[in-house]
């Protein structure tokens, strides 16, 4: 399960990252470490934006596509998608 | 002796504002990741002690994964002086690896928690005496934007030391010395609506239709006219009847009137628009809504073979091609690469007095949207060149598009002024010295030939070096030697070109000799040219910079080149059928 796979007001953990070394310290140095836990904020069909420690990112489908999270939702506030 | 201090952190943390303050300088800063692409140096004194202050490039980490992080890591790696990292209170665990690594470079370090006056809004709070004993270094709270702690920071950085190895880690000094209650912010809340697509890209229309209908409209237009006006009572009549007064001899009084007086008033009669565009983009940059564009163009620009961070130097190429040369250093290669060729077609003010220039001689009634249309036109160009150029990147798997939202902010008046008032002495500054120049030399071509003094144009050098030039722009319809000259001396500056217009047409009659040197197909023709041809030298000397070939600024120039031949000979042809 990975964060595109969230809906709006979702919070979950971090569980996995990329394999790749480079594509893995791009994620961690901007706050997705493992364990971390992680709100997505909204989602649309090309990316959503999440907020990590107070800080809000935006991320591309793709981005969201390879941050895997932990199996089940932890609180889910029932926020429509959008897009 | 002077000591040094290294102002570091992350993107948009605050450093240039605190550099701005300390040193009275006027750095660029913005809302926006990435606004500072280069370090800066400046001055000041505190307590007796003389300070040299490098403005460092955000970076998030000293392992760099772009060129203004490589810029940061490398100054870093060999500085010999405090360094003061300036941590977002509001973003501070992310900050914390940085302030690891920093530690680990063995010299003394300042952690400055900065904009501590927002981060109770937030939510927030850090205990800054707990979080100073466990990193070993002193932790001041400040807001470089208003001006609060930054006596404190100064006392702290006289007194700083190389701080002892830090045996926690980044997780435990959060989970130490952070509380964070989860609040939703104004921020989020405007960001729900904004960034659902259905809103977003018709406010991005809404908004780019604003700033152009205010510059290049009938209130644009009356500033330049009333600042024109100005000009003209202040300045060319003044010195006009003094020249005259005096018994100049009459060439020279020609050469300072006509000449290099006519050329440089031609440009700096654009001013007041140029200072409402520059004031539009700070505005979008300062408030934070460039970050949201750059998302919401980021499905977009994938398709072109660029992403959401491109964004950044395309808006500021609006401005000048130059800074946007630089600001793509916030790209990874390949997009740099790509930016260096395209980012030239993107319409810069200095283009702006071409555009008016024979709109106002041709197409009156339609000059707005004709400028939108030449506006976009560069912006498509520079699309689809990048998506040309993209065949090469085959294969290869770019890094996916993740960029912080800061919050939304109310922009600081005085910073606004400040950027405003920068860009466009920059502007007044090129019009006084290289207009000024090229008006010159225009002018002395014009006037000397072989023979001496050229009492005929047609004995003139720069009637031989515009019939030498004329033929190639045949196919284009401007095959005059004018014209040919104008777009030679556009090479230097692109404000040459009316300033060029002006000098061989005579600043009276440019309108009337316009429409006798021109057709309306053929000004159409002139115009799409002027926008998409070779770019100035300044913009050519920055990407042989950046990239460190001048085979590669070579290249640029010649696809470029190609480029507005095509479009130009294409636009003659259909217009010439209408």
């Amino acid at each position: 399960m990975t964060l595109f796979d969230l809906a709006g007001g979702d919070r979950c953990r971090i569980c996995a990252l990329p394999r790749d070394k480079v594509r893995r310290a791009y994620y961690t140095r901007l706050g997705f470490c493992q364990n971390e836990q992680v709100e997505l904020l909204y989602r649309r069909c090309s990316g959503g934006v999440v907020k990590i420690r107070g800080i809000r990112l935006a991320l591309s489908r793709e981005a969201m596509r390879e941050v895997g999270i932990s199996g089940k939702k932890a609180v889910s506030c029932g926020q429509p998608q959008l897009g | 002796m002077e000591k040094r201090l290294y102002l570091a952190g992350n993107p948009n943390s605050g450093k240039s504002t605190l550099f701005n303050r300390l040193c009275g300088a006027h750095r660029r800063t913005g809302n926006f990741a990435g606004v500072s692409v280069d370090s800066g140096e400046g001055h000041f004194s505190h307590g007796g002690v003389s300070y040299t202050l490098i403005d460092l490039p955000g970076a998030y980490s000293l392992d760099a994964m772009s060129a203004d992080e490589q810029v940061s890591a490398d100054i870093l790696h060999s500085a010999d002086g405090c360094i003061v990292q300036i941590i977002d209170a509001g973003a501070i665990e992310r900050s914390l690896h940085l302030t690891k690594e920093l530690l680990q470079l063995g010299k003394p370090l300042v952690v400055a928690l900065n904009m501590a006056d927002e981060i109770q809004r937030r939510g927030v709070t850090i205990d800054t005496e707990k979080l100073s004993q466990m990193l070993g270094a002193p932790v001041c709270a400040i807001s470089a934007l208003h001006g609060r702690g930054i006596g404190a920071l100064l006392d702290a950085v006289t007194a700083a030391i190389v701080p002892p190895p830090c045996r926690f880690t980044a997780e435990d000094l959060a989970r130490a010395t952070v509380q964070r209650q989860d609040k939703e912010t104004l921020s989020d809340k405007i960001d729900r609506a904004v960034l659902c697509p259905a809103l977003g890209y018709p406010l991005c229309a809404l908004l780019l239709f604003c700033i152009f209908g205010t510059v290049f409209g009938s209130f644009g237009n009356a500033l330049r006219d009333g600042f024109s006006a100005v000009l003209a009572s202040l300045v060319t009549l003044p010195l006009q009847a003094l020249l005259t007064r005096c018994g100049v001899h009459p060439l020279l009084r020609a050469y300072l009137s006509d000449g290099a007086l006519a050329g440089v008033c031609s440009v700096l009669s654009f001013l007041p628009q140029i200072a409402l565009l520059f004031l539009c983009l700070a505005l979008l940059e300062d408030i934070g809504v460039m970050a949201r564009i750059a998302f919401l163009f980021d499905p977009l620009l994938r398709h072109f073979g660029l992403d959401g961070k491109a964004m950044l130097p395309l808006a500021v190429s609006f401005g000048c091609t130059v800074p946007a040369v630089l600001a793509a250093r916030v790209t990874d290669a390949p997009t740099r690469r790509k930016l260096c060729f395209v980012l030239p077609f993107i319409s810069c003010p200095a283009r702006a007095p071409v555009y008016a220039l024979f709109i106002g001689a041709f197409f009156g009634g339609h000059g707005a949207t004709l400028l939108l249309c030449l506006y976009l036109g560069g912006l498509c160009a520079a699309l689809v060149g990048a998506k040309l150029l993209s065949a090469a990147d085959r294969g290869k798997r770019p890094l996916p598009f993740i960029m912080e939202l800061p919050p939304y902010r109310l922009p600081s008046p005085r910073t606004l002024a400040l950027s405003v008032f920068d860009r466009c002495r920059d502007f007044a500054i090129k019009a006084g010295t290289v207009i000024f120049l090229s008006a010159s030399v225009v002018w002395a071509l014009e006037h000397f030939g072989t023979g001496g003094i050229a009492l005929r144009t047609e004995d003139s050098f720069l009637h031989a070096v515009g019939q030498i030039t004329a033929p190639l722009f045949v196919p284009l319809g401007f095959g005059n030697a004018v014209a040919a000259t104008a777009l030679l001396m556009g090479f230097f500056a692109k404000e040459s070109i009316v300033s060029t217009l002006s000098v061989l047409c005579g600043a009276a009659s440019v309108t009337e000799m316009l429409g006798v040197l021109f057709t309306p197909a053929s000004a159409l023709s002139f115009m799409v040219f002027s926008l998409l041809y070779t770019p100035c030298l300044a913009t050519v000397a920055a990407i042989r910079r950046e990239s460190r070939s001048a085979r590669t600024a070579a290249k640029v120039c010649l696809f470029n080149f190609a480029v507005a031949y095509a479009a130009a000979f294409a636009v003659y042809r259909i217009a010439g059928m209408a």
